[in-house]
């Protein structure tokens, strides 16, 4: 009997429409309050839940700036290299 | 493990990482990574015979700066649980839920591998690896075993600070001799007396964390013993370079009158006898001991600038 109910409850869940992550304009999303970080759910939540997660304005700029610095990280390492073997090249020639 | 409590509730708090990129700058310990550069410098300097290609130097001295910043990555790495207690670090990246555990593991371990890598690039590998000594000690020996088990914690863990003119002057020459190893010794032993006038005015931070400082585990008076005993190794042991031919009379006229101020210092400490004067004195110890590494170094430096010793 209740092994019946667990089974009944497990396929309403099943049955149940996936929500469709909504889709906003620009426009919508200008004439609309900022979001609060309340207003969100926190990434492991959303993980629980199989929801998306999405960052807030802040998030998305500080992640932003994270992967320009990354970049420019990258780039200076190449350079780096570069002229380190250069200048050994250099010092060998010499 | 009560790191991983700390962080895991800042973790379940946070959604996206809110981290900015002076976050991750601030994990190197910026101000620990100034006096690397300057003492690292020191080395270079002091090194017998020119400078030969100066970009190289530059590029190694990068290279030594950033794996001390790794270390200190893997230092606040390892010991965010007691940061968070301590109210001269609760502040820093990760108690503060800027940056989790993970993240900064992940960026020390990527600097100390650049960083080694460049250095046995740009210089050779006998550098390259007295700096990945230099990481794992600071890491490993300092930070997961001594901080946490013995007083002696920052005497034996002080060689990791006291390593890097040894680095830079092994970058410069490929070699590593006794010249370089008294540079070493003047940092070592320089570390007991300011850590320990650190540790007599935030002995109740320490107590918290439950950190075994000399104070908290022997006293203050056994701390103002040993601070007096270290100062006097320190000056005596700051004064023997002129005896070789990387130090000459500048140097030697500096780091005895400094080395007289000291010891001054750590006598008036050693005399304090009420709790105000006690603080007032460990204070002013504390700033001086900066001070006093700083002048005599610069003192070096100095010297080879000016050309005294080819």
């Amino acid at each position: 009997m209740v092994e019946t109910e667990k089974k009944s409850e497990e396929k309403k869940v099943e049955d149940m429409p996936v929500q469709a992550p909504k889709t906003e304009t620009s426009e919508n999303l200008a004439a609309q309050p900022l979001p609060q970080a309340s207003d969100f759910l926190s990434a492991q939540e959303a993980r629980a839940t199989g929801e998306s997660y999405a960052p807030t304005p802040e998030e998305i700029k500080q992640r932003n700036k994270r992967s320009l610095v990354m970049a420019l990280g990258i780039l200076a390492f190449m350079v780096l290299v570069y002229a380190i073997t250069v200048l050994k090249i250099g010092a060998t020639a010499g | 493990m009560m790191s991983d409590q700390v962080t895991t509730k800042l973790a379940d708090e946070q959604g996206f990482s809110a981290a900015r990129t002076r976050d991750y700058f601030s994990l190197l310990k910026p101000r620990v990574m100034s006096l690397v550069i300057f003492t690292a410098m020191v080395g270079m300097v002091a090194a017998p015979g020119p400078i030969e290609n100066l970009g190289l130097a530059a590029f190694s001295l990068f290279a030594i700066a950033v794996g001390a910043g790794a270390s200190g990555a893997f230092n606040m790495w390892w010991d965010a649980d007691i940061d968070a207690v301590m109210s001269r670090t609760k502040k820093r990246p990760i108690p503060a839920g800027l940056i989790q555990r993970p993240e900064a593991f992940a960026f020390g371990l990527f600097l100390s591998v650049l960083s080694v890598m460049v250095l046995a690039l740009a210089a050779n590998y006998l550098a390259a690896g007295l700096l990945a000594f230099t990481i794992f000690f600071y890491a490993v020996i300092y930070t997961m075993y001594l901080k946490r088990w013995t007083p002696q914690n920052i005497v034996i863990g002080g060689a990791a600070g006291a390593l890097p003119p040894v680095v830079a002057w092994a970058a410069i020459t490929g070699e590593a001799p006794v010249e370089a190893w008294l540079l070493f010794a003047i940092i070592f032993f320089w570390t007991p007396p300011h850590f320990w006038a650190l540790a007599l005015f935030k002995s109740q931070d320490y107590e918290t964390a439950g950190i075994p400082m000399m104070p908290n585990v022997k006293g203050e008076a056994r701390t103002k013993t040993e601070i007096l005993i270290y100062t006097v190794i320190v000056t005596v042991i700051a004064v023997t370079p002129v005896l070789f031919p990387v130090a000459g009379p500048v140097y030697g006229t500096v780091a005895t009158t400094l080395g007289a101020a000291f010891l001054y210092f750590s006598w008036k400490l050693f005399r304090a006898d009420t709790a105000e004067a006690t603080d007032r004195a460990a204070k002013s110890l504390f700033g001086f001991s900066i001070l006093y590494l700083f002048l005599i170094f610069a003192a070096l430096l100095a010297e080879h600038w000016m050309g005294l010793h080819g």
